[in-house]
């Protein structure tokens, strides 16, 4: 499934990133990886919000649709 | 010898910068914004050692415009050392940069700061591990208490430049050479496969807030509650000080003695200059009661910045300070991200948005933050054009106090509604937001009162000898018929088009210089309440004060041609329209 179809407070894997090194070097540089565990903060508008390792980031809905994350 | 204080943004090197450089800062930053170098020295062992504050970056292939600075700081730094600062929750990223500047081949110091964050996070880091792969000295930090910073400095001589491959070689699993970002990314994995273990991460009150906060349902009404909060602590505040004590002082102590003890008389030009210009009242010439319409340099020029603008200068920021420090600044920006991707922007504009809100001058500097041109060029304008600063603000609270409300919602809509034709015509990109959200930290009392003295006391620097430098530019004009002659020749459109008096010439002149004074001579011209609504919101969008304007200069560069034409335009439609507006409404 696609990050933004994750519900607040729900866990996930990313398993994927659907982008271009450009995409993947700017996600790497923030702390969101393939293999990292995300737990959802805000999902239903505006930019996605979530928590890495601890960490919360936001991100805009367009790069948060190529991220395929596994529950 | 020469440090570079390197590292993400946001990871503490400014906390650093202080801590090493105590009071020996010799070039200061604007608080808050680290778009821009800071130099300053620290002494060890008897030597003294520069400091160079850089803003922060996430790589050395720059995003935006002071990460480009950043870059360009440590590439005309060759023979230098740096001092990684490396967020212990965020070790990965950290070291990706580090790493860079590794192969560089910069001798390099790290500091795993926010080391009590790492381990309320329950991440546990083996930092002699870290170093034994590296053979760079790495000393955990907590920059907010000063613990391991001494540590770290005296480490600085054991820094040497180190080889890559050698770093390969000690660290298990990996073999391969590192040249492009996925192999530097395998590598740091490997790293922090041997370093880092992450325990079980318990929620606290804290994390559950922050949520509560950040999600669009409950945030937006909170945020609508302390941007209210904000407003009237800061109208009543100002207005406590500035009506119950500065007034009194000035109208009822300072301009009488000035009028007892100044050379000369009403009437006499230097008088009429430094005291007060005096009024006509029934053809005789009559001296003025009060600091407002005085008009003298040491009269109107030292009222307008110390007894009417201090208060509201000071509380701004102090509730400001308190805003950055908390860390509530990155939430707004993820909150208002929707309605200002609408207008070409994203939600990280509401940082210089509201530092414009106290001056327009660093705000210009804080687009430096936004990543393509076109966004750089529409914030610089729309922040230039419709964000009155806090001197501004100050000032209308105290003359226009039941008209304020109206001139800030009309200059927002302009904001937004020139945005987003703006957003139609410029062409460019608007990246999405990305940003890290810091958790919520208990402000430090130490770090805000220095930042409210540092921009307080910036604000006076450049206000009292601006304003006084305006009044006495305005007298003279005045008094060589410069400004009557002025408002002869535009009174068609001042009267016409505008529909505010002729005399407005004057304070618009005053404008050039100094907005808070422009709005202070205009309480001083007869006309009505909605004339001097008009002539608010003109004193705001007519043009950027002179040091905004250096700024936007030095900035915006060739962009800024494009920015006159916009304000041209919206000078008179904007301006225009609200005399239609009320010609509509039947009020003039």
């Amino acid at each position: 499934m696609i990050l933004t179809a994750l519900k607040s407070r729900e866990l996930a894997r990313i398993v994927a990133i659907e982008g271009g090194q450009g995409l993947r070097q700017k996600l790497l540089l923030h702390g969101i990886s393939e293999g990292s565990t995300v737990r959802m903060v805000s999902s239903n508008r505006g930019p996605v919000v979530l928590e890495i390792n601890g960490s919360t980031i936001a991100i805009g809905r367009g790069m948060a649709k190529k991220i395929i994350v596994q529950k | 010898m020469k440090t570079l204080l390197m590292g993400n943004p946001n990871v503490g090197k400014s906390v650093f910068f202080n801590r090493l450089t105590g009071a020996n800062i010799i070039e200061s930053n604007y608080p808050g914004t680290t778009v821009d170098y800071t130099k300053g020295y620290m002494r060890l062992e008897g030597k003294d050692i520069e400091i160079i504050d850089v803003p922060g970056t996430f790589s050395l292939e720059p995003k935006d415009k002071a990460e480009e600075v950043a870059v360009k700081m440590l590439h005309e730094s060759k023979g230098s050392k740096v001092m990684c600062i490396i967020d212990a929750s965020k070790v990965e990223r950290g070291l990706y940069l580090a790493l860079e500047i590794i192969e560089q081949g910069f001798p390099v110091v790290i500091a795993l700061n926010m080391w009590d964050v790492a381990i309320d996070k329950s991440i546990d880091i083996d930092a002699k591990k870290l170093e034994q792969i590296l053979r760079i000295p790495v000393v955990p930090t907590v920059g907010i208490s000063g613990e391991g910073i001494s540590t770290l400095a005296s480490r600085l001589g054991d820094a040497t430049p180190v080889k890559v491959e050698d770093i390969v070689e000690r660290t298990e699993g990996i073999k391969h050479k590192v040249n492009t970002p996925d192999e530097r990314w395998t590598l740091i994995e490997g790293i922090s496969k041997e370093i880092v273990t992450f325990g079980e991460y318990q929620h606290t009150l804290k994390d559950a807030i922050g949520d509560f906060t950040v999600k669009p349902a409950t945030g937006i009404p909170f945020a609508i509650a302390v941007l209210y909060g904000f407003w009237s602590v800061f109208g009543s505040f100002a207005g406590f000080f500035t009506d119950g004590f500065l007034v009194k002082i000035f109208d009822e102590h300072w301009l009488p003695w000035l009028q007892t003890v100044f050379p000369g008389g009403l009437g006499n030009w230097l008088y009429a200059l430094i005291v007060d210009v005096g009024h006509l009242e029934n053809g005789v010439l009559t001296a003025s009661d009060n600091c407002f319409e005085s008009f003298g340099a040491l009269s109107s020029g030292l009222f307008v910045p110390v007894g009417v603008v201090l208060p509201a200068i000071f509380i701004f920021y102090l509730m400001l300070a308190l805003l950055e420090d908390i860390g509530y600044m990155p939430r707004l920006a993820v909150l208002i991200d929707t309605v200002l991707h609408k207008i070409g922007l994203h939600g990280y504009a509401i940082v210089p948005s509201i530092l414009a809100l106290g001056c327009n001058v660093p705000a210009v500097g804080a687009t430096r933050i936004l990543e393509t041109k076109k966004q750089r060029f529409m914030m610089m304008t729309l922040l230039a054009l419709f964000i009155p600063c806090g001197a501004q603000i100050g000032i209308m609270q105290d003359v226009i106090p039941g008209s304020i409300g109206f001139v800030m919602l009309y200059l927002i809509a302009g904001y937004f509604i020139f945005g987003y034709i703006l957003n139609k015509i410029v062409p460019g990109k608007t990246p999405e937001i990305l940003m890290d959200v810091p958790p919520y930290q208990k402000p430090m009392s130490r770090n805000i009162s220095r930042k409210v003295w540092m921009r307080t006391s910036g604000f006076l620097k450049v206000a009292v000898p601006f304003v006084i430098l305006g009044s006495l530019l305005v007298n003279v004009l005045y008094l060589a018929g410069t400004i009557d002659w002025l408002g002869n020749i535009l009174a068609p459109m001042f009267e016409g088009w505008f529909g505010v008096p002729k005399e407005t010439a004057g304070p618009l002149v005053a404008a050039f210089l100094r907005k808070d004074l422009a709005v202070a001579q205009l309480s001083a011209i007869e006309m009505t309440k909605y004339q001097m609504i008009s002539a608010v919101v003109l004193v705001s969008i007519y043009f950027p004060c002179i040091a905004t304007f250096a700024m936007m200069l030095r900035e915006g560069g060739k962009a800024f041609l494009g920015s006159l034409a916009v304000l041209l335009v919206v000078v008179f439609t904007w301006g225009g329209l609200l005399h239609l507006l009320w010609i509509l409404m039947g009020v003039v």
